[in-house]
């Protein structure tokens, strides 16, 4: 009997004859043409990107320390609340599925990250923990504008050349994913199918003409290719991925996850639809924003939390009940915590360290690093945030050496830690 | 007043033929119709610009509109303003609200349509750098406001606009600087005015910022109230109380801010790459921000100096950019010589390119140039370039006049420079096809080499 990959991989290469493979593409590997996941490559890496700037101290609460409700009176989690994860921290009472992953073994608490001299721009920031270059110093204008994200170095080495390797979900083309070769495809053109997109391309690209005014230049993977090479390069990139993709939608897959209505419920269904298709993405951006909460914090941390929560639990039961788990890692980041006193707002400014969540079959759970520590001029910096204790590339290089299975200084540009959070191949 | 030296050679003037002048409308403005780069052309190049700087299309003469938008469908509905983001209310007043943005895009959109549309592009780049958000501000009234300041201004004084941007109602909402207290103020404006507004990363020290923070306390206004019994929304834009006293407390700070030698570099290189191209030149960059301070921060001068200068022309300058949505939609209706801006167009350029105008992403603005580009957007400029084809009014041409078809075409596309390959195929498919205009300019519009400027 044939599986559904073998179905899926034949549908693939049947449909592509009729499409003259850009040369750069063709003489690269197109993995979702051929060669769905195997073996060691076949683990795959969720992001969930808490967009604004995370106030960590009431993501986990260090609920035994006074100083932190001397610090604020209005927004402290009351020790009541917490779930408990130890004596001195608890995380905030919405997410009961972290909780419930953290009691499994398969949640790994990083404490305390960040990076030294913290900026508290949100784009600075973002785009230092998104292109996880190895100084922050590095990253002038021009890094910023065309530079390349961790991910997108990761998929150029990985599998050079092919647009699917990364999938981010919304309209906003993430930099964490952008390689040199190319960048991630969003997931939300299969969103867009009422407006007729994937409707149109398909009917152009079935026209010999129009492909023939889409092609171009052979120089056009090159780093510094012109604009207009550029150009021919996305356009033809655009086309063969969304085709793939239409394809990939195609296949009937059966959820168990029970999806909230929401934002990032929506993305995390689209994600496990494909995990489950059998796609060979290996990368999955998701977002959800609105943690900028320079006022009224409690209100807006539930509702988010509450949003991650439904989420996560939805995708968790996808994931385990279709023997995908372990191949599964879920990360959170944010730009940057928030400062240790609350503002006159019922809110908090921007920060440096916070921490993250690392989930996963084969995640080696528990508490990494010591609670924050909020004594002035110990544990706080000079701006009033935490002062960082692991480095968030240490936590890449993990994630990129015992997971991604890749080589962290090739991606990172020097050596870095290795947390031991996963567990080894 | 003498102008020093220009340091910047400029294009030398008897060189100038009717292809700068489309590369210039292109720029300074959102391209040309036919007879407006006829216009251009006949002007010379220091008349065209001196032209373009009064904020006209070429072609077009008379008293600019220059007054606050005031989009009529805007005063009848009610503004659902409860101090709340977008994000996060109910369904219908989320869609009053998508509706007011709509209305006030529609208007700005159509504005730079016109005659005025210089001066609109230049509205719209202090838009993306001096930024404010509807979404976040919440009141169209007050975003209206930002955008007249802008248009008063646009080719005015740089520390004036940057002094009046900040106590105006818009960004005193948008970067919270109303939420600033004595005992602990809010550092996000005092950032981002450094950071993004005047000097730039790396021209100022962190401490800067908690230094100049207590400066902004106390930046209050009242809300303008929409009247009760009516539901009309209140009319006028008056200036809030406290407007002069704002203005006098953030004076030693803007002063000490345009000190700082290195001030007017950030605005010099923004303009570089909003004009002129994505790879700024560090020496030309300098001589425009010397030649901006020494003309005591005024615009003007320095974009005289950038649009007549011999790089603006130059082949490394040509087809660099890449078209901002709302370039190509606007220069997509020019070229086409579609007289009124589309709505469905202008909807599927303000939700799925990637540039909704008084709604940016972030107080950075649009990061522009490849970004822009991305597997949705293009498939959407696709579908905007088709949308744009099916409102041309297209000529009926002879029979066999292919060759002669496709060689006007390109020229009015900007499409001069695609392979012979492509041109080979365009002749084929019109010889098998006739005249058929319609699938031509589809297949011109939808080009990847469309996309750039």
């Amino acid at each position: 009997m044939k599986t559904r990959r073998d179905c899926l991989r034949g549908a693939i290469v049947g449909a592509s004859s009729w499409w003259a493979v850009p040369t750069f593409l063709n003489t690269t590997t197109y993995r979702l043409q051929a060669q769905p996941l195997h073996g060691d490559e076949d683990r795959i890496l969720i992001l969930i990107d808490l967009d604004g700037g995370n106030d960590g101290l009431n993501m986990v609460v260090p609920y035994t320390n006074d100083r932190y409700y001397r610090e604020r009176e209005t927004i402290a989690i009351r020790p009541g609340q917490v779930l408990p994860l130890d004596d001195n921290q608890g995380l905030h009472p919405s997410l009961t599925a972290i909780r419930t992953e953290f009691d499994e073994g398969t949640c790994a608490v990083m404490n305390n990250v960040g990076y030294p001299n913290a900026n508290r721009s949100h784009f600075r920031s973002g785009a230092t923990w998104h292109s996880g270059a190895h100084r922050a110093e590095d990253l002038d204008e021009d890094a910023l504008r065309q530079g390349t994200g961790w991910l997108g170095r990761f998929a150029d080495l990985s599998s050079p050349g092919s647009p699917l390797t990364g999938l981010y979900s919304g309209d906003r083309s993430p930099l964490a994913l952008k390689g040199q070769l190319g960048s991630a495809v969003s997931i939300s053109t299969v969103d867009q199918y009422p407006f007729g997109l994937l409707a149109l391309q398909k009917n152009r690209l079935e026209d010999p003409i129009f492909r023939t005014l889409q092609g171009g230049s052979e120089r056009s993977d090159h780093p510094s290719a012109s604009p207009a090479d550029f150009l021919r390069r996305s356009a033809a990139e655009t086309f063969l991925a969304t085709e793939r993709m239409r394809e990939q939608m195609e296949v009937a897959v059966d959820r168990k996850g029970d999806y909230p209505d929401t934002g990032l419920g929506k993305q995390m269904a689209e994600v496990s639809s494909l995990v489950l298709s059998g796609a060979a993405t290996r990368i999955y951006y998701t977002r959800i924003g609105g943690f900028d909460t320079h006022g009224g914090q409690l209100d807006r941390h539930t509702e988010l939390f509450s949003e991650i929560n439904g989420a996560l639990e939805a995708f968790i039961t996808d994931m385990r009940e279709t023997g995908n788990w372990d191949r599964t890692v879920i990360m959170t980041f944010s730009e940057f915590g928030r400062q240790v006193r609350e503002n006159s707002n019922a809110g908090t400014d921007h920060g440096s360290a916070l921490p993250m969540f690392i989930l996963g079959g084969k995640v080696k759970g528990g508490i990494y690093g010591k609670a924050p520590c909020l004594e002035p001029g110990v544990g706080i910096t000079e701006f009033g945030g935490v002062q960082f204790e692991t480095d968030f590339r240490d936590v890449y290089a993990t994630i990129l050496k015992s997971h991604l299975r890749a080589d962290p200084g090739d991606i990172l540009g020097r050596a870095y830690a290795d947390l031991a959070f996963l567990q080894q191949p | 007043m003498d102008l020093p030296p220009p340091s910047i050679e400029p294009l030398d003037g008897s060189e100038w033929n009717r292809d700068h002048a489309a590369h210039l409308l292109r720029r300074a403005s959102f391209g040309g119709t036919r007879n407006e780069i006829d216009a251009c052309y006949a002007l010379g190049l220091e008349g065209a610009v001196e032209h373009l700087l009064s904020g006209l299309q070429p072609g077009h003469a008379g008293v600019r509109d220059t007054g606050i938008l005031k989009p009529e469908a805007l005063l009848q509905l009610p503004e659902p303003y409860l101090g709340s983001a977008m994000v996060g209310s109910s369904g219908s007043e989320e869609s009053i609200r998508w509706q007011n943005l709509f209305t006030m895009q529609m208007e700005w959109l159509k504005r730079a349509h016109g005659p005025a549309a210089p001066l609109e592009k230049m509205v719209m780049f202090w838009h993306g750098m001096l930024t404010s958000s509807y979404g976040t501000v919440g009141v169209s009234q007050y975003m209206l406001q930002q955008n007249a300041l802008f248009r008063d201004q646009a080719f005015g004084n740089y520390g004036r606009l940057v002094r009046d941007v900040i106590v105006d109602p818009a960004m005193i909402r948008y970067l919270d600087i109303d939420k600033n207290r004595r005992d602990s103020p809010n550092e996000n404006f005092a950032r981002e005015l450094l950071e993004l507004f005047t000097l730039g990363e790396g021209n100022y020290e962190p401490s800067d910022i908690k230094r100049i923070a207590p400066e902004f306390v106390g930046f209050r206004f009242t809300p303008l109230k929409d009247d009760p019994v009516t539901g009309r929304k209140a009319s006028g834009i008056a200036r809030h109380a406290g407007h002069h006293d704002r203005v006098k407390r953030i004076s030693p700070i803007i002063k000490w801010i345009f000190e700082i030698p290195e001030c007017g570099e950030l605005l010099c290189e923004r303009l570089w790459r909003y004009y002129l191209s994505e790879e700024p030149d560090p020496n030309e960059i300098q001589a425009l921000a010397q030649l901006l301070r020494e003309s005591n921060w005024n615009v003007r001068p320095v974009l005289s100096e950038l649009w007549r200068s011999k790089t603006f022309y130059s082949e490394g300058a040509r087809l660099s950019q890449i078209k901002s949505p709302v370039q190509l939609l606007l220069q997509g209706l020019r070229e086409l010589e579609v007289p009124e801006v589309d709505e469905r167009a202008a909807l599927h350029t303000m939700t799925r390119l990637g540039q909704a105008l008084f709604q940016p992403p972030n107080v950075a603005g649009w990061p522009g140039g490849k970004r822009w580009i991305n597997t949705e957007s293009l498939s959407a400029r696709y579908v905007l370039g088709e949308n744009l084809v099916d409102l041309a009014s297209v000529p009926h041409y002879p029979k066999g006049a292919g060759v002669a078809v496709m060689t006007e075409w390109l020229n009015r596309l900007n499409l001069e420079s695609i392979s012979d390959q492509k041109r080979i195929t365009i002749v084929n498919f019109l010889d098998e096809n006739g005249n058929h205009i319609e699938q031509l300019l589809t297949y011109l519009l939808c080009l990847p080499e469309y996309q750039l400027c």
